[in-house]
């Protein structure tokens, strides 16, 4: 419990950001282990996801760089 | 005497699943009505000057669509009593947590600039300038939700929605041809020109019907509104009506310009509603009134969105049954994003038109995360129990999808670059 109120008592004194990233950690460690029971369908599902992100982010710069290029020329 | 005492039996039952209804429903039809945002509106009322009432059965085969991803929500809200941002956190881990967090965070943010965007040119037809409509819808926005009660904000919610209900008599004040309704309207036929065109708005209509904040409001309402197992059945029910709604509004706006600006080129439902002016005021003045009503449920509903997933994922209490000083960080980020959004509005110059396509592509990116992780959980009988999607449901469910992901690609595509689809 002494702990506890240390912990408060430090946190209060620390700065916006440091807080901010201090809550960030806690949500990471708190979340590390994901609860889902990995079968082949959900693995295959998120791989599918990632690559459907990679995806977008290459057209999204190849957009930005199309973009920037015609406003240089 | 056995023929009365049956009557009044039915009659009791009919009465207390009424009443029963009425206390559950709210969720599925604010969610489905605020759907019809100032985009949505505009999309509808731009669809039917462009095709008439050709595009009236693609508005109906939407209907199952909005109702079997939304239907979803409510299962896996109800029984996990979590809302979809800490879902996906618990079962898939930080990465995908913060990556649909952050992102329905920024397409939230965009998205209600586009409702300003749209209540302000609305209110603007009647000479009130956007500075006062901006800070107006700001303060009833925040007044509706600091009432302490989830209750209380629902049945407010629930008037403005009627409110939405203005398009339907508008379509009856135009005197359509009902048998060219019926003729090209619900007999489904494709274009024989203009094909990129068709398909172009084809996917405009369903990035309308769908998208992801839907799904994370409905969830964490059923959850604020602290819905059981039990409810379920009722839920169900509230968010096939609110289907029903959506589509109706969308039809009666494809009416309505498809009979009165057939071909016409508008760009958006406030020019459409200043076009009308002249030729019918009453509808033209509906058409603004519906307008506003769309942006304003819209803002009202998707910072709610961010501001539950947001209390959820880090922990603020986040529920609308509290007060400002018991949840003082929800109802702060809510007002921040409000007003950032606002200002965005208000900047003079500011690129609005750019900010508009930008949802269009930001939205691609968390939508086909969301539903498929909404997908996933209802797979887990863990965590849904008998609730579980049968056999059938994941077909349905699939189909629809993948559709929609293949579809709202398309779009945002299309937005980035217009000459692919040209």
């Amino acid at each position: 419990m002494v702990c506890v109120i240390k912990m408060g008592e430090q946190d209060k004194k620390l700065g916006l950001f440091e807080r901010a990233r201090n809550k960030v950690a806690e949500i990471n460690e708190k979340y590390r282990t994901p609860k889902i029971r990995m079968s082949r369908g959900v693995k295959i599902a998120l791989l599918i996801l990632r690559l459907y992100l990679l995806f977008l982010v290459v057209i999204l710069t190849y957009k930005f760089i199309t973009s920037l290029t015609q406003v240089t020329a | 005497m056995n023929i009365l005492s049956t009557i009044y039996y039915q009659y009791r039952r009919f009465a207390k699943a009424f009443w029963i209804f009425a206390a559950i429903a709210g969720p599925g039809l604010i969610v489905m009505i605020a759907d019809n945002d100032a985009g949505g509106i505009t999309t509808y009322a731009v669809t039917g000057s462009k095709f008439g009432y050709s595009f009236i059965w693609i508005e109906l085969l939407l209907l199952p669509v909005a109702y079997v991803c939304q239907e979803m929500t409510v299962r896996l809200g109800a029984i996990t009593k979590r809302g979809h941002a800490q879902a996906i956190f618990e079962a898939f881990g930080p990465f995908w947590g913060w990556f649909s967090l952050l992102d329905l965070t920024l397409t939230d943010v965009l998205t209600i600039v586009t409702e300003f965007i749209g209540m302000t040119a609305a209110l603007s037809i009647f000479g009130i300038p956007p500075i006062i409509t901006v800070v107006i819808s700001i303060v009833l926005i925040m007044g509706i939700t600091i009432s302490g009660s989830y209750w209380t904000f629902e049945k407010i919610i629930l008037a403005f929605c009627l409110l939405n209900l203005i398009y339907v008599p508008a379509a009856f004040m135009v005197n359509p041809d009902v048998s060219a309704i019926i003729q090209q309207g619900l007999i489904p036929r494709l274009p024989t020109s203009s094909a990129n065109l068709f398909f172009f708005f084809v996917m405009a209509n369903i990035g309308t019907t769908i998208a992801p904040w839907m799904i994370f409001f409905q969830q964490s309402a059923v959850v604020d509104k602290g819905l059981k197992e039990k409810d379920i059945k009722w839920e169900r029910l509230d968010t096939f009506l609110g289907s029903v709604w959506t589509i109706l509004i969308g039809i009666a706006l494809i009416i309505i310009t498809g009979t009165l600006l057939p071909g016409s080129p508008v760009e958006s439902a406030a020019e459409v509603a200043l076009q009308l002016m002249p030729i019918n005021s009453y509808v033209g003045t509906f058409i603004a009134i519906g307008l506003f009503d769309a942006g304003f449920l819209g803002a009202v509903c998707i910072s709610l969105a961010s501001s539950w997933a947001l209390g959820e994922v880090f922990g603020w209490s986040h529920s609308l049954n509290n007060r400002v000083s018991q949840a003082p960080w929800f109802f702060f980020f809510r007002f921040i994003i409000l007003c950032l959004a606002g200002i965005i509005v208000l900047i003079p110059n500011a690129p609005l038109v750019l900010i508009t396509l930008f949802v269009q592509v930001i939205a691609v990116t968390l939508l086909p995360a969301a539903l498929t992780f909404l997908l996933l959980l209802l797979n887990q009988e863990e965590e849904v129990g008998k609730y579980k999607n049968t056999l059938f449901q994941n077909i349905v469910a699939s189909i629809i999808i993948i559709a929609i992901i293949v579809l709202s690609t398309l779009y945002g595509l299309s937005a980035l670059f217009p000459g692919w689809f040209a």
